[in-house]
């Protein structure tokens, strides 16, 4: 045994990275005598245990210290590394670091008459250990005594902080590995109890249907009864990645407050490793905060509600949804006001409408936060509350006043025929909360100065070209129903990303859910069935589409179209996802 | 480490205007003006690998030139245009302590894959795209490629050695 394994073998922890060694041919690594949050700090902040920024220099002599030499920005927060065109980073975690370097299980390269293949370096050096590791980190000298890639930094840290490290890097080898049972992948999805049942069967059958399609062949995706009650006793990093995948469709009912409790019961009862997917129109947020709570994947839900302040490490989506819609609203009030004739009168009025939807309320609150610059005032009304006064609400608007609408087309007509603004009174309304804006003509009475805040492809094209993607999962039925066009094409999409950064997982497993998170920020390419112009994703995003349209009444009937450009609004300023995952001690 | 030779590329710029990192309009062909020498390259904000490397070099070219670098623009253009805002691409210069010579460029989709394609560089995947730099003499047309990550001291020299000021 090496004396770096010496020095760190053994201690608490090491059951569960042990299997993870053995399916390496490594040895275990445990914490020993390195402090693994000292190594924490300087693997993902660059910082010395002084809280000092570390510096370190390239082979060109240009320095970098702190945050910018941190390994984290290139081995990610999982520490298996990458592929950023032709640039490779190498894993480094303890079991890949401490032992010699072999090409992936099953990995088959092609081969051809008269070439000869020279494995890669990585995949033939000789394993590390703490004098090679330091030397490496200092001198750039690999354990072959080759140099390394001209990109990775060179770094004067003492053996006391390279133990640290290496603490650390064992630790990133220790995960939990929930929703794992032997050969079976647990995969959930979660339904808000109020959605219709068809809706929800077409949903429910999209899902398993696509899941079938991109898991392993002859993956069956009923889930089987459990023998008894209580979670599974599921042994830690199986040797092989789960050939079966099950679905559980996490049903959540009643008030949304009570929903972050029914998520646990469902977790006890059969733990996930992902939840793909999902429906729930109007609330989301319990959702959300159950998966950066328990570091669960939580992967493109159909959702209107979300909240562009809540984090979202773990969670993707697919646009900001009302927030997005907010961020529209408030762009297009300023540059209507920028508009205005100078010496017009001071701050505008926007007066909102909400309804008890919590994305309604959440689209109101995000242009009540955004309107802190003071450029137009908001007032919040409640429909159907102040439904009796909103006559005499409407009529007080100025010429460059605006009301933003946050309401169902049952309530936006109801409003409509109830209220008449004057001329010049600018009208938005969420098409989010009103449905496909593809179904709608003019509200009686608003059209001349009527807006769609719209986040999806214009309306015919988004439709015709979805339909046409997803017309192999559409029911006969559905082929011209905008909404099931839509739910179907988001399902299908959502599986299809998901399935892939799972295969390319099982590539690398045993490997931690974070790095999950890391192959689903490379898999926009699965994304072939959205509703929007262009879906991308990259590390640290966490949302696939960023703009959307203002949408006006065409010269023909029923017909929107886009006013001015696609926009993508500067703002709010969202940091990108940086997990962190927890070790399992 | 072999440092990218420079060769020289064809590069027929584009008719458009990006958006710079303070929100205004930006012609293309008036930032890149020939009259003055230009160091460009692709990045994008939540780039991990390349990008920050890149975008050392030119915070450590800029150091390097001291006061000739008044003599040479930098530019960054996002290849990630819908997701680097001009607030991101902000917060970007100033973490590498971008200078006033140093523009970020964003912009739509399609202008921004129209300036990738003037340079050769456009690949349908961001995350496909590799360490390249240009550069242009002052009062010249010509752009120099260099593929590879270049280093501070070489873009540094290319400046000084063009004899601009």
């Amino acid at each position: 045994m090496s004396r770096l394994a010496r020095t760190l073998a053994g201690g608490a922890g090491v059951l569960g990275l042990a299997w993870a060694c053995a399916a390496a041919g490594a040895p275990a690594y445990g914490d020993g005598d390195g402090d693994a949050l000292l190594g924490r700090q300087l693997y993902r902040e660059g910082l010395s245990a002084a809280g000092q920024p570390v510096q370190a220099r390239r082979p060109d002599g240009s320095t970098l210290s702190g945050a910018e030499a941190a390994c984290v920005t290139c081995h990610r927060p999982s520490g298996l590394g990458g592929t950023e065109g032709v640039t490779q980073v190498p894993p480094i975690t303890a079991r890949y670091l401490m032992s010699t370097g072999r090409p992936p299980p099953g990995e088959r390269p092609r081969t051809a008459p008269g070439v000869r293949r020279e494995e890669q370096r990585i995949h033939r050096r000789t394993a590390y250990d703490l004098r090679s590791l330091q030397r490496a980190l200092a001198s750039g000298l690999g354990s072959d005594d080759q140099p390394l890639s001209p990109l990775m930094p060179r770094y004067a840290l003492d053996e006391r902080q390279v133990r640290d490290l290496v603490a650390y890097l064992a630790q990133l080898d220790r995960f939990p590995t929930d929703g794992v049972s032997g050969d079976v992948l647990h995969l959930g999805t979660v339904v808000a109890g109020d959605v219709p049942a068809a809706e929800r069967a077409s949903f429910e059958q999209t899902l398993r249907r696509c899941l079938e399609v991109g898991s392993p062949p002859g993956t069956p995706l009923e889930p089987r009864r459990p023998a008894s009650s209580g979670p599974p006793a599921d042994p830690p990093h199986p040797s092989a990645f789960p050939t079966r995948w099950q679905l559980h469709v996490w049903t959540l009912e009643g008030d949304p407050s009570s929903w972050l409790s029914q998520l646990a019961a469902h977790a006890a009862r059969q733990p996930v490793f992902a939840l793909v997917s999902g429906y729930s129109p109007w609330t989301w947020r319990p959702v959300q905060a159950f998966c950066e709570a328990r570091q669960l994947p939580c992967v493109l839900p159909m959702t209107a509600a979300v909240d562009a302040d809540a984090p979202s490490d773990w969670t993707f989506h697919f646009h900001r949804g009302v927030s997005l819609e907010a961020a529209l609203a408030d762009e297009f009030l300023r540059e209507q006001r920028a508009r205005r004739p100078t010496g017009s009168p001071g701050t505008a009025r926007v007066l909102q409408w909400v309804d008890a939807r919590e994305a309604s309320r959440l689209g109101a609150a995000a242009l009540e936060r955004l309107s802190a610059h003071g450029e137009f005032s908001v007032e919040t009304w409640v429909w159907p509350r102040d439904a009796g006064i909103a006559r005499q609400g409407v009529a007080s608007l100025q010429p460059g006043d605006a009301q933003v609408a946050w309401l169902s087309a049952a309530a936006l007509t109801d409003l409509a025929a109830q209220s008449n603004p004057a001329p010049g009174v600018l009208t938005l309304a969420s098409t989010e909360l009103a449905g496909p804006a593809a179904g709608f003509n003019a509200l009686e009475g608003w059209s001349d100065g009527l807006r769609w805040l719209h986040a999806f492809d214009e309306p015919r094209r988004a439709m015709a070209r979805q339909a046409h993607n997803v017309r192999a999962w559409l029911r006969p039925e559905d082929a011209a129903d905008p909404r099931r066009i839509r739910q179907t094409g988001h399902a299908v999409t959502a599986c299809a990303v998901t399935a892939r950064a799972l295969r390319l997982l099982a590539r690398e497993w045993p490997a931690p859910p974070v790095r999950l998170l890391e192959h689903l920020e490379a898999s926009e390419e699965a994304a072939t069935a959205t509703a929007f112009p262009r879906f991308t994703l990259g590390p640290g995003q966490r949302v696939g589409s960023r703009g959307g349209w203002l949408l006006q009444q065409g010269p023909a009937p029923g017909v929107l179209v886009p006013v001015g450009d696609w926009r993508v609004p500067d703002g709010p300023f969202i940091a990108d996802a940086k997990p962190d995952p927890r070790p399992v001690r | 480490m072999a440092r990218p030779v420079p060769r020289p590329v064809a590069v027929q710029l584009p008719e458009l205007s990006l958006r710079a990192a303070d929100g205004t309009s930006a012609a293309l062909q008036r930032v890149l003006d020939e009259r003055q020498g230009v160091l460009l390259n692709f990045v994008f904000t939540s780039c991990t690998t390349v990008c920050p490397p890149m975008a050392q070099v030119f915070a450590a070219t800029q150091e390097r030139l001291g006061a000739r670098v008044a003599d040479v623009r930098l530019v960054s253009v996002s290849i990630d245009p819908e997701h680097d805002t001009p607030r991101r691409l902000q917060a970007y210069g100033a973490r590498f302590g971008a200078g006033p010579q140093w523009t970020f460029l964003t912009g739509t989709v399609s202008a921004v894959e129209r300036v990738q394609r003037a340079f050769q560089v456009w690949q349908p995947d961001k995350m496909g795209h590799g360490p390249v730099t240009f550069w242009k003499p002052p009062g010249s047309m010509t752009w120099w490629r260099l593929d590879g990550l270049a280093t501070s001291e070489q873009l540094a020299r290319l400046v000084t050695d063009s004899g601009s000021r």
